[in-house]
């Protein structure tokens, strides 16, 4: 990161698990994020790589019989590996905020946008009643929703996704948060919405001077939108590098077989789609050593003998794979 | 809603009419003669013809029923084999009755099942929510007849703070009548408190885990909050099961009412069928199908308030 940006995400080997004692299965396996100041992390990976599940743990919000740890995970310079769930709720909407995937489904159904607009700003910016739905309106222009007061006069399912998302940015960052997890934020948006709604994050940034971390799969919007990349496979970052780099000179198999996939879409004369054989393993049970080392071409004994940890082979260039090594 | 409302009771009309005739067909079959009943054992053929001539039992079916239904649309539904009393009246009396208990029973087990029921949803697996489970399975099979008879032996006979049976005396103060609601109340109110808890841990714990639940924590709402909202989720699909349940009570508790000799709907449709009295089993039965109607329809506008996209969509 730039010398002289303030940090406001320094977590450090985050690890996720669930069950019960005896049979502690762990999920998510030592991640290590530093974001800066308007500054945007990436997280990508297939479906089950625990992208979103390190995104959750960063908001206290794994599902229940989950355990998180971790040796640090300041947000704003706050701690939050001690707190009770009280303390942490506070947190939740000030310092730290989250945008889902799925804005048909993010708000509560039987209760009018405004009086959920009026709970969340009531309770994270200590306002009036009278005085929230004054701030709800400023909000809603923020994000470019018109005719405001009727909209908060309304029920979610009389809108549409890219209201409702628009809708859920302004209540995420009502409290202006110093960092804000986006999770699939337009996945479930169509074409022509993505490209505005990620502009949207990339303007409030920007005006909120927070930090983000962009869960996606789309490799496109991180190459658009991120500073940086960290790549997760199996619960474990196994290469991170600033955007330009990791595009330009991705070292490790996995990261390579990824960026395949798209690039093939992308050049013409190829009438066959690229995929990587084979499904990532279950999150609790990556086999021994490299977790890719199964569906990966360059495979030696080596990689099933030990787990490769993540070195720099360039400035901000951290890759976990034997091969880097030599 | 007024076009709701016209629609709902052109229903409630129907089903009335379908309602008397199958009751005039059903109980035109019923084994016994009612002149007979009357009269007693040692009546003359003699007596009986004339006895049925006077409760016009002479006429066809076809012709009572004509009678009937004309008398019917000006609310008087004959009266009485047994008592001689206007239908009506003795319906209407006992309807009152039935009201005051089923109020008692259903406050009694809102305020039990309500509690029991969130508690169990927000504690999924915990041993409160074994303990609430289990009391909600007893509440429902633990039949009503030995639920009444172990609250009568309990209270009434052992340690002899409630009455046992009846309704008290015409005129008695409020605190005394109440006492006499005590026990059948009691008796409605567990398996009533019983249905409620377990719907609602089941209708409440799937709120709970819906997406907008994640939301609203991630926004930083306080827990009580979100479970407000929640509840008010849960509580669409909990208000029709409910109101099944008290249309159900309010067509009379025919064991509890008969268990606690208490003089309400119930307690007057046993006491009409064993003595054939037809002109009250019609009309007991008739209030029943007409009440339950009306609650349905209750139901259906509360509904509406509760869920919006109901509302504004239309169902």
């Amino acid at each position: 990161m730039a010398a002289g940006t303030e940090t406001v995400l320094d977590v450090e080997n985050l690890r996720v698990s669930s069950g019960a004692r005896g049979e502690r299965r762990v999920l998510v396996r030592g991640v290590s994020l530093t974001v800066g100041r308007r500054r945007t992390v990436a997280l990508v990976g297939e479906s089950g790589s625990g992208k979103t599940l390190t995104g959750l743990a960063l908001m206290g919000l794994t599902p229940a019989g989950t355990a998180v740890a971790a040796e640090r995970l300041l947000v704003g310079g706050v701690d939050l590996t001690r707190m009770s769930e009280p303390e942490f709720a506070r947190v939740r909407g000030r310092r730290i905020a989250m945008v889902f995937q799925n804005p048909m489904e993010a708000l509560n159904p039987v209760l009018r946008v405004g009086h959920q607009f009026s709970q969340v700003l009531t309770r994270n910016l200590g306002v009036s009643r009278s005085d929230a739905r004054d701030r709800a309106r400023e909000l809603l222009d923020s994000v470019g929703v018109s005719d405001a007061r009727r909209r908060l006069g309304q029920y979610p399912f009389e809108m549409s996704g890219g209201m409702l998302q628009r809708m859920m940015i302004a209540l995420a960052l009502a409290a202006e948060p110093d960092l804000l997890v986006a999770d699939e934020p337009t996945t479930a948006l169509d074409t022509t919405l993505q490209a505005q709604v990620m502009a949207l994050l990339a303007e409030r940034r920007e005006d909120v001077g927070m930090g983000m971390v962009l869960v996606s799969h789309d490799l496109g919007l991180v190459a658009e939108y991120a500073d940086e990349v960290n790549v997760m496979y199996a619960g474990r970052v196994v290469e991170r590098a600033p955007t330009r780099e990791m595009f330009a000179s991705p070292v490790h198999p996995y990261t390579l077989a990824l960026l395949r996939t798209v690039r093939e879409i992308a050049s013409p004369g190829t009438d066959r789609l690229s995929s990587i054989p084979g499904s990532p393993p279950p999150l609790d049970d990556p086999g021994s050593g490299c977790a890719f080392a199964p569906r990966c071409s360059f495979a030696t004994a080596e990689c099933t003998a030990v787990v490769p940890e993540l070195k720099g082979v360039a400035e901000g260039h951290d890759v976990a794979c034997v091969r880097s090594e030599r | 809603m007024w076009r709701f409302a016209l629609v709902r009771t052109g229903q409630l009309l129907v089903t009335l009419f379908l309602a008397s005739v199958a009751v005039f067909l059903v109980i035109e079959h019923a084994p016994g003669d009612p002149a007979q009943v009357q009269l007693g054992l040692s009546a003359t053929p003699a007596e009986i013809a004339v006895e049925r001539r006077k409760l016009g039992l002479d006429a066809s079916v076809m012709h009572r029923y004509v009678v009937w239904l004309g008398q019917a649309l000006h609310l008087d539904l004959g009266r009485s084999f047994a008592t001689g009393l206007p239908v009506t009246r003795t319906i209407v009396t006992a309807f009152g009755y039935t009201l005051r208990l089923d109020v008692l029973a259903i406050v009694l087990g809102i305020a039990l099942g309500l509690p029991l029921g969130i508690a169990a949803a927000l504690r999924r697996g915990s041993r409160l929510d074994a303990g609430i489970s289990a009391f909600a399975a007893l509440g429902l099979s633990v039949p009503v007849f030995a639920m009444g008879t172990l609250l009568i032996l309990v209270f009434a006979v052992h340690f002899k703070v409630m009455p046992a049976a009846g309704a008290g005396v015409p005129g008695q103060s409020v605190l005394s009548s109440l006492r006499y609601l005590v026990l059948p109340a009691a008796t409605l109110a567990i398996p009533f408190a019983a249905v409620l808890a377990r719907y609602l841990r089941v209708e409440l714990g799937e709120a709970m885990e819906q997406p907008y639940v994640l939301t609203a924590r991630s926004l930083g709402l306080r827990r009580r909050t979100v479970v407000v909202n929640a509840w008010r989720n849960a509580m669409i699909p909990t208000i029709t099961v409910m109101g099944i349940q008290v249309g159900r009570l309010l067509a009379g508790a025919i064991i509890t009412e008969t268990v606690f000799s208490y003089p309400g709907i119930g307690y007057l449709t046993v006491q009409s069928i064993q003595s054939l009295d037809y002109p009250v089993v019609e009309g007991v039965l008739l209030l029943g199908a007409a009440v339950f109607l009306l609650v349905m329809f209750v139901v259906d506008v509360v509904i509406g308030f509760a869920s919006p996209r109901m509302r504004i969509e239309g169902a």
